[in-house]
């Protein structure tokens, strides 16, 4: 190509017109960033351009000298320019300026240059940019000096030789009077003081360490940040601890990821624990459902256990993200079962067209603790054959608070994702919700994807929530291409809080039953840190025949909307509920690991108005016991006035247990409806010594449930997992990867790995 | 209005808005934001990137007005500062590979309407320009483009004059084998 040819070509074509809109928003956001920049600056800072005295008075007499000449002369030079931009504001300006064709002035006069001449000499070069600055400082010296030194100084400008990247991103002037790391420093310390370490931290620790008095230390240790020197010598001793093999470079290792989540230049200096990563903190404001473990039960007080099954796997995502960030999760936001059933098992499935599962039924020894017992309850739903067709509306959160790369775009990419899997003859519609809430997109059949993918990137955050308005449209655009006997769901992405229109919990939760009942399911899509909701989303999830699945990644988006897509949307049977009656002549005590929020009453399980937990198309959900068989030290000791455990509690009206029930460790009973039925159907199955297997001989699939199970307690803090340690749970997790094809099974061991460093970390301070 | 004006005006904007005038920075922002989508849209030549772009780099130059220190023109400055922009914004997102719109098809013309051959030819050079390694293709925006000199380009990528000028040729190599192949591939269907 010529030369000039080149020139030529790209001087006569240009950029189209910029949308007015996205000019607004543009400028609207720098207003902001530049409001909240100077607010920043200006508070407590020692050489930022606070207006004061006489430098105030001086720009207000120029402002007010600029506004006096627009209006009494109105001359189109510099200055006056400037007050009509300012007093007149965009458009006006805008239209005055801008050549439609060639942009701003300036650039088409450089542009008519270069078509003209032959060598690129151009007016506006640095040397006339010298020039003019030199004359200007001159002319105004004292302020020049002022702005100029303003800039921090560490920030190279064009001329002074920066790093190719650098100045995108220049700091802040800096702000010497405030250690910026004492914020942080002083949050952490608040917050270790108000969290007292989880009993089984302590645990894991003696046993790691021996049985010394090391708690005590900790807890000497998180009330007062002890000088530097001690803590060193601290953390020496610790990482000295016995059998925490590696322990020292995974500590390494851990500690960059941690600093980048601080956020915060880590200088050599100051000293804060650098290496250490902090333990769990109240990120922002998430919340979770407070729930106590689920305790031990005695047989003969308490002989039946019922509860709702859950699907839903926020809670394994949530942990993920708190711990590839160096810090273990709240124990509120560990809930165990669904830790568990994050993973896919390979239960026997039924045929189709008779029970929509079947139970998967082990008893194995315990290797959290001698003497007690596992049973394993397992079902996993038929894989639905036949298409169904889907009526989705995508409700999507776009206030501000999502604004943040692990929320919107993320949400985007992961609905971009999903249309792939659906079948052009589906409809989506899309909703937003923020300061008001709006469709954004009608119903619009599948086969038009790029309709509905255009609509999504136009999507983008500002502005609060009002949730429960967009909830009602959402329902609205669902009816209005309402599939019969399809698949009629709302998918809401949020990261939490409806904090605008009803904020009551229990009015929403009514909404959404009543459209679950006309058929329209609900499910829930978390996203992001520091606001989520988590309390909210479940209840919403719950009430609407729907789930709740947490996304913090784009793999698992994919996991989530594709590859367990059929299961997420797809319901084969709902109000799941699990009964199970221990056998008093095998079985002492007994307890639930898990499902806290999923209890139900004992008579709720036969009444058919109680609602419970859906099963999707191939769901699998897992349930397990631990039982103190007869024979064995119980953990609650008998009581001395009662008499031994009878047989059959009186209430009961059930048969003493007979010789052939002999060998039966308990009674499982599962109710489930058909979707659009509203009669319950029952399955019995006895549990006997015949499903007795020993640990090894398990399946890759429970042996790996097991793990989760272990490790889920182990992060809650739980008073039940005996001599259980991180190690042993990667040993078994390890040992029972089998084929894996996604990865997910190496990735959880990588994460106890890293919850095993976190929890070191959290122990050290 | 001539260009010394404009400048002048810029300086005193600057000015004032590092001194925490905030009408200064709504006219800076308001005059340079067209500036700011011209140069996203070259240098990515969607429309809608373009202005996602141009909002970042005006919050960009909200937070870092002060760092401006007089030592170039002030869009000098900001021409770094939007390809910057550009540059994070790809990277943060990795949307280059994500995005499968095809380029450069909303722009327009300063004089006449061209012929739909002349179109065609001007979009080819214009995708083997954003084919370009970064360096070279930033490069051709600003000098090619823009209209820099090769001393303003310079101090804007921060390299000496030469390299630019050499950048320049190498750059106008590349695009000419670039369009050598489209046409083959044309040629042999």
């Amino acid at each position: 190509m010529d030369d000039k040819q080149l020139e030529k070509m790209l001087s006569s074509l240009t950029a189209p017109e910029p949308s007015e809109n996205a000019k607004k928003q543009a400028l609207n956001s720098a207003m902001s960033a530049f409001d909240e920049k100077m607010q920043k600056t200006t508070q407590g800072s020692a050489d930022t351009h606070r207006q004061t005295g006489i430098n105030q008075t001086l720009s207000q007499i120029r402002r007010w000298i600029m506004k006096k000449r627009y209006t009494i002369s109105g001359t189109t030079g510099a200055v006056a320019t400037c007050a009509l931009v300012a007093v007149l504001g965009a458009p006006f300006f805008y239209q005055q300026v801008s050549d439609r064709l060639a942009g701003p002035e300036e650039d088409k006069s450089r542009v008519m240059n270069v078509k003209n001449s032959d060598v690129k000499i151009t007016v506006g070069g640095v040397a006339t940019d010298k020039a003019y600055t030199d004359a200007l400082s001159a002319e105004n010296e004292r302020v020049l000096k002022e702005a100029t030194r303003s800039g921090s100084s560490a920030i190279p400008t064009p001329l002074s030789g920066a790093g190719s990247d650098s100045i995108a991103l220049p700091q802040a002037p800096q702000r010497p009077n405030e250690d910026p790391l004492q914020e942080w420093r002083r949050a952490l310390d608040t917050s270790q003081i108000a969290k007292p370490e989880p009993k089984g931290m302590q645990d894991w620790r003696q046993s790691m360490g021996g049985a010394k008095a090391e708690p005590q230390r900790a807890e000497a240790d998180m009330a007062v940040a002890p000088a530097p020197a001690e803590k060193k010598k601290l953390i020496a001793k610790d990482r000295a601890v016995p059998s925490a093999e590696g322990q020292a470079k995974e500590m390494e290792r851990i500690a960059p990821v941690t600093n980048g989540l601080i956020a915060q230049p880590v200088p050599v200096s100051p000293p804060v624990d650098i290496i250490a990563p902090q333990g769990y903190q109240d990120i922002g404001r998430d919340q979770f459902q407070k729930f106590e473990e689920n305790s031990v039960k005695n047989v003969a007080a308490e002989p039946v256990s019922t509860f709702s099954i859950d699907v839903d796997t926020a809670s394994y995502s949530f942990a993920r993200k708190a711990i590839n960030q160096g810090y273990l999760p709240q124990a509120n936001a560990v809930r165990i079962e669904e830790m568990i059933n994050y993973f896919d098992y390979k239960y026997s499935v039924p045929e189709e067209g008779g029970h929509p599962f079947q139970p998967t039924v082990a008893v194995y020894d315990s290797p959290w603790r001698s003497g007690t017992k596992l049973v394993h309850i397992g079902i996993k739903g038929y894989e639905v054959q036949k298409e169904i067709k889907s009526n989705l509306v995508f409700l999507i959160d776009t206030s501000g608070s999502m604004n943040n790369a692990d929320k919107l775009p993320l949400l985007v990419n992961s609905f971009k994702m999903m249309l792939d899997n659906l079948s052009p003859d589906d409809t989506v519609g899309i909703v937003v919700y923020a300061g008001s809430a709006g469709t954004v997109l009608e119903p619009t059949k599948v086969a038009d994807k790029h309709k509905i993918m255009s609509a999504l990137e136009r999507l983008s955050a500002g502005g609060s929530t009002a949730g429960a308005a967009g909830i009602q449209q959402a329902y609205a655009l669902a009816e209005q291409s309402f599939i019969k006997d399809g698949n009629n769901r709302i998918i809401l992405a949020t990261d939490g809080d409806f904090n605008v229109g009803i904020t009551n919990r229990d009015e929403l939760k009514t909404l959404v039953e009543r459209k679950r009942d006309q058929g329209i399911s609900l499910s829930v899509l978390g996203f992001g840190q520091g606001n989520y909701n988590d309390h909210m989303m479940q209840t919403l999830a719950q009430n609407g025949n729907g789930n709740a699945a947490y996304i913090d990644s784009l793999s698992e988006a994919r996991k989530v909307l594709v590859e367990e897509a059929s299961s997420t949307l797809f319901t084969i049977a709902k109000d799941v509920k699990v009964q199970v009656e221990f056998n008093p002549a095998l079985v002492q005590e007994y307890r639930l690991v898990g499902y806290e929020t999923r209890h139900l009453n004992r008579e709720d399980f036969n009444n058919d108005k109680v609602d419970a937990g859906e099963v999707g198309a191939g769901h699998t959900v897992t349930a397990i016991y631990e039982i103190t068989p007869t024979g064995v030290t119980p953990m609650v000791d008998d009581l001395r006035y009662q008499k031994p455990a009878p047989k059959a509690p009186a209430t009961e009206n059930s048969v003493v247990a007979p010789a052939a029930d002999a060998d039966e460790y308990a009674f499982l009973k599962i109710r489930y409806k058909r979707p659009d039925e509203n009669t319950s159907i029952l399955m019995t199955r006895p549990i006997t010594k015949a499903d007795e297997k020993s640990f090894e001989s398990l399946s890759d699939d429970i042996r790996f449930a097991n793990a989760v199970a272990g490790f889920a307690q182990l992060l809650k803090g739980s008073k039940f997992t005996g001599n259980l340690t991180y190690d042993q749970v990667i040993e078994i997790a390890n040992a029972a990867r089998g084929k894996d094809e996604f990865g997910y099974r190496t990735e959880f061991v990588n994460l106890v790995r890293l919850a095993k460093s976190a929890a070191a970390m959290q122990n050290m301070r | 209005m001539t260009q010394g004006n404009r400048q002048q005006d810029d300086q005193f904007l600057v000015k004032q808005a590092q001194a925490g005038d905030r009408e200064a920075f709504a006219a800076l922002a308001e005059r340079h934001y067209g500036l700011m989508f011209k140069v996203a849209w070259q240098w990515c030549g969607h429309k809608a990137d373009a202005e996602d772009i141009a909002q970042d780099a005006a919050i960009k130059l909200a937070q870092n007005i002060r760092s401006f220190q007089f030592e170039s023109a002030f869009t000098t400055w900001l021409y770094r500062l939007v390809i910057n922009t550009a540059k994070d914004y790809y990277k943060a997102k990795n949307r280059r590979n994500t995005r499968e719109m095809p380029m450069f098809e909303d722009m327009t013309y300063i004089s006449a309407e061209p012929t739909p051959e002349q179109k065609m030819a001007d979009k080819d050079v214009l995708q083997a320009i954003a084919a370009l390694p970064e360096t070279l293709k930033e490069t051709v925006l600003l000098v090619c483009w823009q209209g820099l000199s090769h001393k303003e380009a310079g101090a804007i990528m921060d390299c000496p004059e030469g390299t630019v000028s050499w950048r320049v040729s190498e750059a106008r190599k590349k695009i000419a084998e670039i369009l050598e192949m489209k046409q083959k591939e044309r040629a042999h269907g």
